[in-house]
Order: C-alpha cells, then sequence, then structure tokens
C-alpha cells in the first residue's frame, strides 16, 4: 500500500518575465474559521488565544505566529497556516474550544505570488480593485475573469493570489495574457 | 511654427499609391499636405468627399485600415495617426474612388429621398428577396469587412481616481496641474495623441508665449506627479451609475503588430471634470459638401499644428471667432452675403455668391458657431438647455450628474481666459489651491446664427448619412414631427457620428419647419457610447479560450490519459465515457461501463456535485427550512436525501445531506445548481432567518469525491482503507458516513450512497490527494476488472435505477409529480411549501413521473416526445406529458425512459403513444414502474 502523493493545484507553476514573475507558491494549510452567532466576545478571545492577535478588520489580514489571517466576510475568516497538517481544521477547533467552527480549504485555492515593478499596472487590467493605495495588510475577496480571486498584498511589488483550484488553469491563462499586454516576455 | 516633426518622415499608401507625411501627422493632414482631395464617398449619393473636419467631428473621411490581411473600417481619416507602413483605403464606392458606378444614386437624386425605401420596391412581391434586397444590401453600409478573424489582441482594465478629467485642452490642463499639486489621484484623458485641445489649433498665445510652450510646461509638470496619470488617445465614450465611467485606450492603429491594440477601461471617479470643448458646426447651402469645403477651425488646424496652408481659400461665417480664419474672400453672413452654390465635384473650383458673383476656390472654410460637447452630460438623462446668446446647448446645470462639473468650451465658455477661469473655479470647489490665471486671449461671443440658406439645391445637414435640409422638411410633410421620430426617419445623427456636427443644423431646419424655436424642437436623447467601440474592445481578452473559465476535476489528468471523451457540464470539463481500443463507437464505451459496473465495480469522479459546508447550532433547524424533509433529527454520521423547493412550490434542487456532527453538515447539489443553491442558501440565511446561529462554505473543490458502485464496491474500498475502519454492512450500512483514514493515513470522509442502484460508496480525500487515488484505486481494482464511468453511463444508471435529475428537476416538476409527495413533512414547514399546494398543481390528472418501455422492443424512444391515449388525436388537447430522459438500457437489452404522465402512478401497464413530430418517431409504450433495476432496493443494502 502506497502513501497518496499530493499535487500542487498548478504543478509548480512558474513564469519569469522582464521585470515580473508568477509562481505557484505553497500554502501549507487553510482554514476557514466563523464566528457563532451571539458568541463575538468569546470569539474574539479565542482568536487572541489562538493566533496571539485579535481578528482582522474588513479587507485585512493579520500576521500571527506562522499563520496569516484574513478577514473574508462577516464573521469569517480564512487562516493560512504554515506546513502540512491535513486536520488543521481539527486542530484550531479544539484550539477555540467549541468557540469557532471551521472548515478545512486547503485545497480549494491556488495560491500565486505576483512579483515584481510592474504587479500593479497588470492587475489593475485584471481586478476591478483599487490597489494603489491599498495598505500593507490589504486583503480582499473579488472577482477576476468571472473566477473568483482573493488579493493579499504582501508589498508594493508583491501580491498573493488565491483562485478556486479547479478553475485555476483558467485564472492563470487569463492572468498571463494581460500580462504580456503589459511586460515582455524575458529574452 | 507646427507640431509636426519634419525630421521624421512616415511612408504610408492610400488606395495602393505611396504618399508619405511626418511624425505628428494624422493621415488626414498627410494626405492634405499631398494634395489628395477625394478621400471617399458619400454614404447615399456616392458623391464625392474630401476631408472636412481635423479631428472626432470629421462626418467624410472614413476609410479602412488594412493588415495582416484584414481591415478595420470606418475610421476617420483626422484620428488616425500616421505611422510608417500604413494601408489605408478609401471606401463605399464599387469602382476607384475617383470613378464610382454607383455615384449614379447622385444623378436619379429625386427617387432617393429619405424613406424611399419605405415607399418602393413594393411590387412584384417577388422581386424582393431575390432582386431588391440583395443590390440594397450590396449598395448599403459604411466599409466592408473581410470576415476573417481579428489578429489583434484587446485589453480591459480598472482605474479609480479622485477625479477624471475628460479633455486636455486648456481648462482640463489648468485643472489637472491643480489638483495634482494638490495630490489629488488624476486622470486626465484625451481623444486626441497630443494633449492641448484647441491651443493646439490656434495661433493663441498664453503668457505673451506662443500656447504651445505652456502646453509643454504644463505636460512636463503634470508628467512627473505620481498620482495624475495622463491618458492621451483615449476616449470617454459613456457615463455609468455610480461614478463610472466607459473609456478606450488606442495604443496604435496599426492592426496585428502585438500587445493589446486598445485597452478599454472602467474608471471610478470620486467627481469628473468634463473640460471636453465644442465642436464647429458647418451652415447648409446648396452643394456645401464638395471636397475642399471644410470647417473653419479646421482650416486653422491644418495651418497651425499641421504647417499646411490651404491655398485659394474663402470663408464663410456667421461669428467672429470665423474671422480668425486666414481667407481670401470673407463672406460674413452677418452683413447680408451668402453662398448661392458651389462648384467642382472633385475638388472645388468655385463659389457663387448670392449676388451671382462667381468666386474661384479651392477651399471653402465654413464657420457656423460652435456646439459645446455636451453629449457626457445627458448619458444620465441631463438634457441641456438652449443659449440663445450663444446660438447653442448647454448643460443644464439642474440635469447634470451631482458628481460632475462642465467647464470651459464644454460649458459655453468659449474664450481661453474663460477656460482657465473655470478650471480656477472647479479646481477650488474640489480643495485645491490654484495658480495666478495664465494671460490669454478673452474674446467675447459675436454670433448672428445662420443655419440654412434656402435654394433649390440640396444643402447637407448630415455628411455622414447624406442627409439633406430636404429630407427634414420632407420628413416634417410627412407627419414626422418629433425630433426623434425625425432621426429614425431621415438618419440625421446616426451611426458613427452621432450628430457631432448635423444635430443642431439639423434641429434647426426642422425647427423652421415645424415654426418653433430650437428648444422648443428639443434634441434627441445622447446615449452611450459617444464614439464607436469596437466589439473586439468590448470583448476585451474574453474570447476564444479565455471566453469563460474551465473548471477541470482532480481526475483530469487521469481521465485525459485514459481515453476519455470531454463533455461541459456549466464550467466543469467532465469525463463523458472513456473509449477503449477496439470500441466502435461511444455505445459501446458506454454499455461496457455500464454492465462491468453492475458485474463488479466502476469508478466515477463526482467531485463536480456541490458541496457546502453548513455549520452552526443552528445548522439542523436551518435544513428544516430550506428541505421539504426533516435534517434536524437526522443522527450524527448518517445522511439522509433531501429535496428543496422554489418559493413558487416548484422543485429547486436534490442531494444528499450529511450529519457529520451536532453542529455540522454536509450539503450535496447538483453540479449544475451547486452555484444557485449556495445563493438561495445564503439568501435564506441572510434574509429570511439572520437570527440563526448558521455558517456556509463552499467545499465543492477542497475535497475530490469519487463513487465507487457496483457488487465487488465494497471489497475495492477495503483494499484501500485504513485497517482500524470497519465498512461492513452491519457497521456502515446504507446512508452511514463516517470521517476515516485510506491509503496508510490519508484523511478521508467515507459516505455509503448509491446514484446507479448498486452497493456504493462516496469517497472524498482533499483534493491534492484526488489525483493519485484515482490512480490506486484503479491499481487496486485490477483484480475486479474495476472501469472508470463517465456521465453517460451515470446517465444510464440513474435511468435504470429511476432517479430523477436535471431533465426531470426541470423548473416545472413539483415534489408531486416527482413521486416525492411523501417526502414533504407534515409536521414543519419549509420554503415552498404552501405553494406546491396550490390549486393547479395537485390532484390526480397531474403529471406524475413514471417509466416507459417501447411495447416493440425493437423501437427506439426519443426525449421530449409528447404522449396521448391511444387512439386519441394528436393535440394540444390531448397532449398526456412528455418524455423527459431516455436511455439504451445494456442491462435491460432495450430503450427505457422516464417521463411525466398526467395520473401516470394509476396508469401502469396502458400501453400509450409517444408522438416526436421533430424526429418524425412514433411509438406504442407500456407505462411501468420508473424503477427499472431493483426497485426493491436490495442491491445497495448488501
Amino acid at each position: 500500500m502506497s502513501n497518496l502523493k499530493p499535487t500542487l493545484p498548478l504543478g509548480s507553476y512558474a513564469k519569469q518575465w522582464t521585470s515580473l514573475s508568477l509562481q505557484e507558491r505553497y500554502v501549507g494549510e487553510i482554514v476557514s474559521i466563523a464566528t457563532p452567532q451571539g458568541r463575538e466576545k468569546d470569539f474574539s478571545s479565542g482568536f487572541k488565544t489562538t493566533f496571539g492577535k485579535p481578528p482582522p478588520k474588513p479587507n485585512c489580514y493579520v500576521e500571527a505566529q506562522n499563520a496569516q489571517i484574513i478577514w473574508s466576510g462577516v464573521g469569517q475568516y480564512l487562516a493560512l497556516i504554515d506546513g502540512e497538517n491535513v486536520r488543521a481544521d481539527i486542530d484550531i477547533a479544539r484550539a477555540f474550544k467549541g468557540r469557532a467552527y471551521t472548515t478545512l480549504q486547503s485545497d480549494g485555492w491556488a495560491s500565486l505570488v505576483m512579483s515584481g515593478d510592474k504587479c500593479l499596472d497588470v492587475l489593475e487590467r485584471f481586478i476591478a480593485l483599487d490597489l494603489r493605495p491599498a495598505k500593507a495588510d490589504f486583503a480582499a475577496r473579488t472577482v477576476a475573469h468571472h473566477i473568483a480571486v482573493i488579493v493579499i498584498k504582501l508589498s508594493e511589488t508583491e501580491f498573493q493570489l488565491l483562485t478556486p483550484r479547479s478553475s485555476a488553469h483558467s485564472f492563470v491563462s487569463a492572468l498571463e495574457h494581460v500580462v504580456e499586454h503589459v511586460v515582455q516576455p524575458q529574452s | 511654427m507646427s507640431l509636426v516633426d519634419k525630421n521624421v518622415p512616415l511612408n504610408f499608401t492610400f488606395d495602393g499609391k505611396a504618399y508619405s507625411g511626418f511624425e505628428g501627422d494624422t493621415l488626414a493632414s498627410a494626405l492634405l499636405r499631398d494634395g489628395v482631395k477625394v478621400v471617399g464617398r458619400s454614404f447615399k449619393y456616392h458623391r464625392p468627399r474630401g476631408i472636412m473636419g481635423a479631428g472626432s467631428e470629421e462626418p467624410n473621411a472614413l476609410v479602412e485600415i488594412h493588415g495582416r490581411g484584414v481591415c478595420e473600417p470606418n475610421r476617420r481619416a483626422t484620428t488616425i495617426k500616421l505611422f510608417d507602413g500604413l494601408k489605408a483605403k478609401s471606401q463605399n464606392h464599387m469602382g476607384s474612388r475617383n470613378f464610382d458606378l454607383l455615384a449614379v444614386n447622385d444623378f436619379i437624386h429625386p427617387f432617393l429621398a429619405a424613406g424611399f425605401y419605405y415607399k418602393t420596391f413594393m411590387w412584384p412581391e417577388a422581386f424582393w428577396e431575390k432582386l431588391y434586397e440583395p443590390v440594397i444590401r450590396r449598395a448599403a453600409g459604411l466599409g466592408t469587412l473581410t470576415r476573417r478573424a481579428d489578429p489583434d489582441s484587446y485589453d480591459k482594465g480598472f482605474l479609480h481616481c479622485d477625479v477624471l478629467i475628460v479633455g486636455a485642452g486648456p481648462s482640463g490642463l489648468l485643472t489637472a496641474l491643480s489638483l495634482g499639486r494638490a495630490g489629488q489621484r488624476v486622470i486626465l484623458a484625451d481623444d486626441d495623441f497630443r494633449m492641448g485641445g484647441r491651443l493646439l489649433s490656434e495661433s493663441f498665445t498664453v503668457n505673451d508665449a506662443l500656447a504651445s510652450e505652456w502646453i509643454g510646461e504644463v505636460l512636463e509638470e503634470l508628467s512627473e506627479m505620481p498620482e495624475v496619470r495622463l491618458m492621451p488617445r483615449t476616449s470617454v465614450f459613456g457615463v455609468f451609475d455610480h461614478g463610472i465611467y466607459g473609456a478606450l485606450e488606442t495604443r496604435t492603429d496599426a492592426i496585428g503588430v502585438g500587445g493589446a491594440r486598445q485597452t478599454l477601461w472602467r474608471i471610478y471617479a470620486g467627481h469628473t471634470v468634463l473640460a471636453a470643448g465644442a465642436t464647429e458646426r458647418p451652415i447648409a447651402f446648396a452643394n456645401n459638401d464638395r471636397p475642399g469645403i471644410m470647417l473653419a477651425s479646421a482650416v486653422r488646424s491644418y495651418k497651425n499644428r499641421f504647417g499646411i496652408d490651404l491655398e485659394n481659400t474663402v470663408l464663410i461665417t456667421n461669428n467672429d471667432d470665423g474671422l480668425r480664419t486666414d481667407a481670401a474672400h470673407i463672406i460674413d453672413t452677418r452683413g447680408g452675403g451668402y453662398i448661392a452654390n458651389t462648384a467642382g465635384r472633385k475638388g472645388l473650383r468655385s463659389v457663387t455668391l448670392h449676388t451671382g458673383e462667381k468666386l474661384t476656390a479651392n477651399h471653402l472654410a465654413v464657420a457656423g458657431g460652435w456646439n459645446p460637447n455636451v453629449h457626457l452630460t445627458c448619458h444620465k438623462r441631463g438634457r441641456p438647455v438652449w443659449d440663445k446668446a450663444l446660438a447653442c446647448f448647454v448643460p443644464d446645470a439642474a440635469t447634470l450628474p451631482a458628481d460632475m462639473s462642465v467647464i470651459g468650451a464644454a460649458a459655453g465658455h468659449f474664450s481661453t481666459h474663460s477656460a482657465f477661469a473655470d478650471a480656477n473655479a472647479v479646481a477650488k470647489k474640489l480643495g485645491a489651491k490654484t495658480p495666478a490665471l495664465p494671460k490669454a486671449e478673452d474674446a467675447p461671443i459675436q454670433i448672428t446664427p445662420l443655419w440654412h440658406i434656402k435654394g433649390a439645391k440640396r444643402a447637407w445637414v448630415d455628411f455622414q448619412n447624406d442627409v439633406t435640409a430636404k429630407d427634414i422638411t420632407l420628413a416634417h410633410q410627412e407627419g414626422f414631427s418629433s425630433v426623434e421620430h425625425v432621426k429614425r426617419y431621415t438618419t440625421l445623427g446616426m451611426a458613427t457620428d452621432q450628430g457631432r456636427t448635423s444635430n443642431v443644423v439639423g434641429l434647426a431646419v426642422l425647427a423652421d419647419a415645424t415654426q418653433q424655436t430650437i428648444p422648443q424642437t428639443g434634441t434627441t436623447i445622447f446615449r452611450p457610447p459617444y464614439s464607436p467601440v469596437p466589439i473586439g474592445a468590448l470583448a476585451a481578452g474574453h474570447a476564444g479560450q479565455h471566453f469563460k473559465p474551465t473548471r477541470l476535476t482532480p481526475s483530469h489528468s487521469y481521465a485525459l490519459e485514459n481515453g476519455a471523451a470531454f463533455v461541459e457540464a456549466g464550467y466543469w470539463k467532465r469525463a463523458q465515457w472513456f473509449a477503449r481500443t477496439g470500441e466502435k463507437g461511444w455505445r459501446d464505451s458506454v454499455d461496457r461501463e455500464v454492465i462491468m459496473t453492475r458485474n463488479s465495480v466502476g469508478i466515477c469522479d463526482v467531485t463536480t456535485l456541490g458541496k457546502i459546508d453548513v455549520q452552526g447550532r443552528d445548522a439542523g433547524k436551518f435544513l428544516n427550512k430550506v428541505y421539504v424533509n426533516t435534517f434536524s433529527t437526522l443522527k450524527v454520521g448518517k445522511c439522509r436525501y433531501g429535496l428543496m423547493l422554489r418559493e413558487d412550490g416548484i422543485a429547486m434542487d436534490d442531494g444528499t445531506t450529511a450529519r457529520l456532527s451536532e453542529t455540522h453538515f454536509v450539503m450535496t447539489t447538483t453540479t449544475a445548481k451547486a452555484g444557485p443553491v449556495f445563493r438561495h442558501l445564503e439568501f435564506v440565511r441572510q434574509c429570511l432567518y439572520p437570527d440563526m446561529d448558521v455558517h456556509l462554505i463552499s467545499t465543492t473543490d477542497q475535497w475530490a469525491q469519487f463513487s465507487i458502485a457496483g457488487p465487488n464496491a465494497r471489497k475495492l474500498l477495503e483494499k484501500i482503507i485504513d485497517p482500524e475502519f470497519d465498512i461492513s454492512n452491519e457497521a456502515f450500512p446504507y446512508m452511514a458516513c463516517a470521517e476515516m483514514k485510506v491509503c496508510s493515513g490519508t484523511r478521508a470522509r467515507i459516505f455509503r450512497l448509491s446514484f446507479s442502484g448498486e452497493l456504493a460508496y462516496e469517497i472524498s480525500v482533499p483534493a491534492r490527494y484526488g489525483d493519485a487515488l484515482v490512480s490506486e484505486l484503479m491499481a487496486q481494482g485490477e483484480e475486479f476488472d474495476a472501469v472508470m464511468y463517465g456521465t453517460e453511463a451515470l446517465g444510464v444508471m440513474r435511468i435504470e435505477k429511476g432517479h430523477a435529475a436535471g431533465n426531470e428537476l426541470n423548473g416545472t416538476t413539483t415534489a408531486l409529480a416527482l413521486g416525492l409527495g411523501g417526502f414533504v413533512s407534515k409536521k414543519k414547514d419549509c420554503i415552498g411549501k404552501v405553494l406546491s399546494k396550490r390549486e393547479g398543481m395537485i390532484g390526480q390528472d397531474k403529471l406524475s413521473m413514471v417509466g416507459f418501455m417501447p411495447v416493440n422492443e425493437t423501437d427506439k424512444i426519443t426525449n421530449g416526445a409528447h404522449f396521448f391515449t391511444k387512439g386519441e388525436t394528436h393535440n394540444a388537447q390531448n397532449d398526456q406529458g412528455y418524455m423527459s430522459s431516455v436511455a439504451w438500457s445494456p442491462s435491460l437489452n432495450s430503450y427505457i425512459g422516464l417521463g411525466f404522465l398526467k395520473n401516470g402512478t394509476n396508469r401502469k401497464g396502458e400501453v400509450i403513444e409517444a408522438v416526436d413530430y421533430m424526429r418524425d418517431n412514433h411509438v406504442n409504450l407500456q407505462v411501468v414502474n420508473p424503477h427499472f433495476i431493483d426497485p426493491e432496493g436490495a442491491r445497495l443494502r448488501v
């Protein structure tokens, strides 16, 4: 009997242009965390105990130890956790001691990182959000090319894009199309 | 001093003949410099036409740009930035532009007045399709298409700013400067490739120096401001709700050179300053359309911007502004002078004055006054108002969009000084400090309107659509007095022109005919787009493989490698069947997959089914509301089939829902309804039951899910499941579910469910393991001759089992019709329950789902056939129902079908007629139990 070999949604995709690169980045685990209605204070306290920080505000993320937590909707958060642990949702639920509902989402998303000076020039042709004034802790959920995407600003020249696994190839193909209108292929 | 760079010559061809121009030229300026007078033929009469304007107002000089075997028609020569290698051709002629066979139309013009095609070609009737229509279609239209694929690519994008400034003339530039210095995010867009607006075309000074120097200084400063975005060659074509503007940026006019040729921008603006300037209008007089007759402002543009002196020019003007034009002879209509006629078919030769005096002239500059470019103020139903002193429509502050300011010539403030003053005023309003007003001309407006010099000969109003003053008066005589009706009857102001030069003159002619004033006559409604937007740019990259997203299943690679044919299911690509060597067609493959599954074991990727995590203390109560049956009582570790109704009582979707813990359910939906069901659930959660503690999240992509079906399903699953888990019938009975581990520790969810009617399980693993799991299942299944099966075999087996699917959940059927009336709980309420019991949806005579088999076993039955009682006439009154799904059943060696028959449940055994007029297939069918295979359900419980 063999252990099953995991695969990344985009097969470790990477592509380089002049002044811009796009590559799939292994995230570790992604867990959706939801607030039980009427137990918001308990949830906040559980959040602080688990991650050492209060939950992020809308359209923001917080960096915690070994994790990055994104506000993903009213009463919902998405935790990006370093390392492989396919039971991360169960472990986080335990850490919250019943004060949160958790769902494993690691395999639902493909993660891409776009780096380079031309990031904003590309993204303004791809995503309707106003990213130029976005602050350092910006994260938001939107759509691009009819496909869901979560945009996370890592720095002025680096953005992480999470997009659903099943349509990730279409997403990358559309994004490449846009990139090639902005920057030249690397010679 | 012109603004073209004579050190950079550019070569181009026009109608195949080589010409040259310079960097900074438009195609029009280069042609004029090279002495080309006729650039095309008019729309209807095929009269020779030359260049009339110098910008986007040009109605005549429409040309085709060629490249890479395709052409783009209807491009204004005045807006094409000249480039080396440009290939342009004139359009709208049969023969050459200088010898157009269709010019015969000009000689039979009395028969071709407005609406002629409504009045003639009535007889003989048979000629219409065979003669009249083909001939008219051949002759009509502006330009032609090659019908080849567009070799270019296009782009779209989204821009955000505090202030969008439309127009980079003096007012737009100064506003941008003030706002930019104040640190505001500014977009300055102009449809010209060179910014400066009318200052580029006049000989004005600013601060006692050439205006071009001031423009250069301002642009240099603006270009260094990080928050200011300069967008030349960008036409803002539409105003939409919530401060959203449509803009088309053109990178190049060349075809197929790589990169995005045009970009369609959606601009989100906090405020918009419309500094779009004004357009000069012509005067309608006899034969005013000859090549060489131009707008006076264009004559000045060609002289000042492009360095072209148009020799032997006569000027006719009704206002002071026209007097800026250099001319050998001036006719000021305010002094009583006017033009009686002109001569020169392929180039103006002479002008005849009202006195009968004939002036030799090669060019005639016409200055009829200016129309502010108010179009963008009207896209949100603003209506301009008439300014009698200026003799033009100006924006109405009362109907202007709240987030829009209009300045400069667009507001009717025509002098450069007033443009600067407006700029400072709006910049102050928007919170910026303003510089001292630059010193500039401030000439007052002196105009005595003259719209139409009446006479016996034709006087053109709309040059692009060949509409004359007579056409408008004729329309009025025929009862069309509303300006909107006249527009449609005559085509005045239609097509790419949108009435830029013709609108107000046309209104004036109509007002004269109706004995009304111009404001009483009113304007037509201006709608987006103000300027043409190519379809390619609107599609903006959503073409070919980028037309829509494609979703791939976790086993896609495996399926590709194993002969799968794919079918689109929503955005998903699903394996339809897996062909093997020697199989002659899809039926061979599907029959094999069905038989091997029923005899041993088959595996199908069912990841595409929607999966929704429903969590919360009220999750069970919530599901009670959305399903007709009860879920709050479902035990942990169990699954239940559920049917969901719409508010109107019609079946919406079905699926199984598993309870993983007291507060955690996993719902499955059909593939097609995954999105709509999730939206429905969110609506119910947020709007109908906001007090319930329920959270929803889609997990469709998270879990790779495979159905393992057939008598050997358990044996196969036992080979991969970790030994500490027991999936025997006793420990893990039908409709059980549990988290387990497979393949030495891989997390998995096992559901004992069956769509095929066989002993079956569905196994979910995190999608990262999906590809590996399917390979492992097939490797472990070798000893059982395990097969992969696709959606076709899945469909055959569900019909054999009598399960409803998309064809049955078709938006018209109720729980009762589906044979699921007993599922509707009497103990609780649910969405759709009340309306499902309304009159007309219940009763014995209503449709109910039953099975059908042909009486003659060799008969083929067809989906969509209608049922009739034997012997009754086949008409709507006697219609008894319809067939919804059919399949060839390899298990029964017969066609079988599911369908809806009136009182069907009580008609089993009856022979009816199935009539399919579409396929000409009429067969006798026996009404049978819809569960063709194992109606007792023994197989799935072993």
